[in-house]
């Protein structure tokens, strides 16, 4: 085959101002590419928004980089660039390649230009109930710590993250703690934490009851079911002088499952800020329109009122997602298992995955003519749902005989 | 008394009035949820584990779904979304003390299940002839195979139960159907040169840009240089013409070379080189010499020609 065909439309070209004006083109025998960090476009960092991370004397601006879906080492660059300061890995995020990536970038930069943050989650423990066992140990711990250490290639962590905790007894359990004590200790990582996105209250009592740690990562964004109870336990926290770090403040960042109505980015951002107890903020941007939408937060998290009207409208958005607060549970006089069913009304009518729902709809065992016999429901859902309807009707589902779905 | 009711009830009592209307209803009801079920999920979703001998096979975990996969790996979701996670389905095998773990997570398809797979696979991986691809490592198989990505892990790291780990993950492999061949645009690179295991489809976002979607890549020695090839395949050649313009449009400088690529002064990335064929935008990042970069490009064009 000859010389291909181009059919780029020269005349769209926006020629260079400055390889054009000079000539400069590569030639056949190679130019070596790539991106200094000290030609990334810069923000002017004069107003940048500041908040001290409680009692780590840490100041951080109030916007922070989740690293945890970027896979391009530029994007991280150009962060930092921004007046970005804060990093927020985790050992398990794509496998180790996350923290492996962000060791390579920060090859480039001096130890205190940045503060960086990683999170362990300990092995053995049970997904499903969020509780430990005899697996779970301080080896185990140590030892995963030591792999992300590997992999950023620094000496120390600013903060050491006890990952994903959704019950007390997780959040101070023994053999963690001495592990994350003996590594604060021996100086590689200056400050320890503790992360949750489940039964957030009940952990940060525990952070604040434990004496160990001193940064809450915690979930809060205004879709929350509990924002009262959240807000009245972070101005606790920071009584007690922990550092709140936000995330999920986007609230799954789309309103709808088709992803066809976007969550205005700015403004949930600007809503966790207006807390004053919360001193920063991690959103996860992987390209460089979030990281603007992102970066502009930094130096203005005045809320307009178009904004405000905005997060109303999106809060008065239903999902047909069940939390699986359980709260719910004590309520139903027939104790039935109203996360699970709503589970199951989740797979039949969100996800037409009519033999999941059956399937788990057998499983549970119910009662003939499940809600039939209450007058009215004794169930009051926080998210609102009509529990006693949505049971009725997706129970339907078990008069169905299975070789229909199958 | 069999009912085939699944509205909700508010729903119901306009229904009512009519029998026989209600029953054509419902068929043409059951008849449509019965095809959006089969459009939304063609290759069949659900997961048998196979028996395993000596061990118990437990499933106490609930199917996770995208809305919430949060609850399982916290903020590693965020990135299977990213890749058209659709549903994970978890079996424990228990023999005594020890303990395996299978995770079988489902992609939209298996583009998607690579690329999830390629990004969390480390190149230093010990690699082995399962599936499309897995390797090995002291406690823990992974593969992908179709629109499938497989994780089977122990947290006993003796040599017998890596041995069982291997036997599990071959017998999970048999057993899901689905091909074993890498994505068809990923042949198409040349081999001269190339990394081994480079070979990566980026879902979303490549190189930062949001309109820089589904990009297939590999990366090369050339010498002691190193670089990246790129490239994707919109629907159109305008759309394709799209994607550079909308790059020129980023670029801090950009030039037409001799041979009609576009060499592009990223703000972000440095330097890119591009060249569109139709509906097909090839690139080059890192250490680019033109003279191979054309040389690549005509190379995949063949090879894309004779698929």
């Amino acid at each position: 085959m000859g010389k291909t065909e181009n059919l780029f439309n020269r005349r769209k070209f926006l020629v260079s101002s400055v390889l054009g004006a000079t000539g400069v083109v590569a030639g056949a025998t190679g130019i070596k590419s790539g991106m200094s960090s000290s030609i990334m476009p810069k923000n002017d960092k004069t107003n940048i928004i500041y908040r001290k991370l409680g009692k780590t004397g840490i100041k951080l601006p109030v916007i922070s980089m989740g690293v945890m879906r970027a896979d391009n080492p530029n994007i991280v660059k150009a962060a930092l660039a921004k007046g970005m300061v804060h990093l927020d890995t985790a050992n398990s995020y794509q496998q180790g390649r996350n923290e492996e990536m962000l060791g390579k970038v920060l090859k480039d930069y001096p130890r205190d230009s940045y503060v960086i943050s990683t999170k362990v989650k300990p092995g053995g423990g049970n997904r499903k109930t969020g509780l430990y066992t005899d697996k779970t140990t301080e080896e185990d711990f140590l030892k995963k710590f030591d792999e992300s250490m590997d992999r950023l290639g620094i000496e120390y962590v600013d903060i050491l993250y006890h990952h994903a905790v959704s019950k007390r007894e997780a959040a101070l359990y023994e053999p963690v703690l001495n592990a994350m004590k003996k590594i604060k200790a021996s100086g590689r990582a200056k400050h320890l934490g503790i992360s949750t996105h489940k039964n957030e209250p009940e952990i940060i009592q525990a952070a604040i009851d434990s004496g160990v740690y001193e940064v809450v990562l915690t979930a809060y964004n205004f879709k929350q079911d509990h924002i009262p109870e959240m807000d009245k336990m972070l101005e606790k926290a920071t009584k007690a002088g922990l550092g709140i770090v936000g995330m999920k403040n986007l609230a799954g960042g789309y309103l709808d499952k088709e992803k066809q109505k976007p969550v205005n980015a700015q403004a949930a951002l600007k809503w966790a800020l207006q807390n004053p107890n919360v001193h920063t903020l991690i959103p996860g941007f992987t390209n460089f329109e979030q990281l603007d939408d992102c970066a502009a937060v930094l130096t203005d998290i005045k809320m307009s009122s178009d904004e405000k009207e905005d997060l109303i409208a999106a809060r008065s958005e239903q999902g047909m997602y069940c939390n699986a607060c359980s709260a719910c549970v004590p309520q139903c006089r027939k104790g039935l298992p109203v996360p699970e069913l709503m589970r199951a009304y989740m797979y039949t009518y969100g996800y037409r995955e009519l033999k999941k729902g059956q399937d788990l709809l057998v499983s549970l065992e119910l009662p003939g003519d499940v809600c039939s016999h209450c007058d009215e429901c004794t169930v009051s859902c926080v998210k609102n749902f009509s529990v006693a309807e949505k049971i009725k009707d997706v129970s339907r589902l078990l008069d169905v005989p299975a070789e229909f779905i199958a | 008394m069999f009912r085939l009711n699944l509205l909700p009830d508010n729903q119901k009592n306009t229904f009512m009035k009519n029998r026989g209307l209600v029953k054509v209803t419902l068929a043409i009801f059951w008849i449509a949820v019965f095809y959006i079920h089969a459009m939304a999920y063609p290759p069949e979703p659900n997961v048998s584990f196979p028996e395993m001998k000596g061990y118990k096979i437990v499933q106490e975990y609930p199917v996770y779904v995208p809305d919430d996969l949060w609850d399982y790996i916290n903020g590693g979701a965020d990135a299977y979304l990213n890749y058209g996670f659709t549903d994970l389905h978890i079996a424990e095998y228990v023999k005594g003390e020890t303990t395996i773990k299978v995770e079988v997570y489902h992609h939209k398809d298996n583009v998607y299940a690579f690329g999830m797979y390629a990004l969390e696979r480390g190149p230093d991986y010990h690699f082995i002839k399962l599936g499309v691809q897995g390797y090995a490592e002291n406690s823990l198989v992974n593969f992908v195979k179709g629109p499938w990505y497989v994780k089977v892990s122990t947290y006993n790291d003796d040599e017998e139960t890596g041995k069982e780990l291997l036997k599990l993950a071959t017998s999970m492999e048999k057993s899901l159907k689905g091909e074993n061949t890498r994505p068809e645009v990923l042949s198409s690179f040349p081999e001269e040169g190339k990394i081994l295991n480079s070979e990566s489809f980026i879902a979303s976002s490549f190189l930062g840009y949001s309109f820089l979607n589904e990009v297939f890549t590999v990366s090369y020695r050339n010498g002691d240089k190193s670089y990246k090839m790129f490239v994707l395949i919109p629907g159109t050649p305008e759309e394709a013409e799209k994607n550079v313009n909308d790059l020129i449009s980023r670029a801090k400088s950009s030039k037409v070379t001799d041979d009609g690529s576009v060499w592009i002064e990223d703000p972000y990335n440095g330097s890119i080189l591009m060249r569109r064929v139709q509906n097909k935008v090839f690139g080059c990042i890192g250490d680019i010499d033109i003279k191979l970069f054309n040389s690549n490009v005509e190379h995949m064009l063949r090879a894309i020609k004779n698929d």
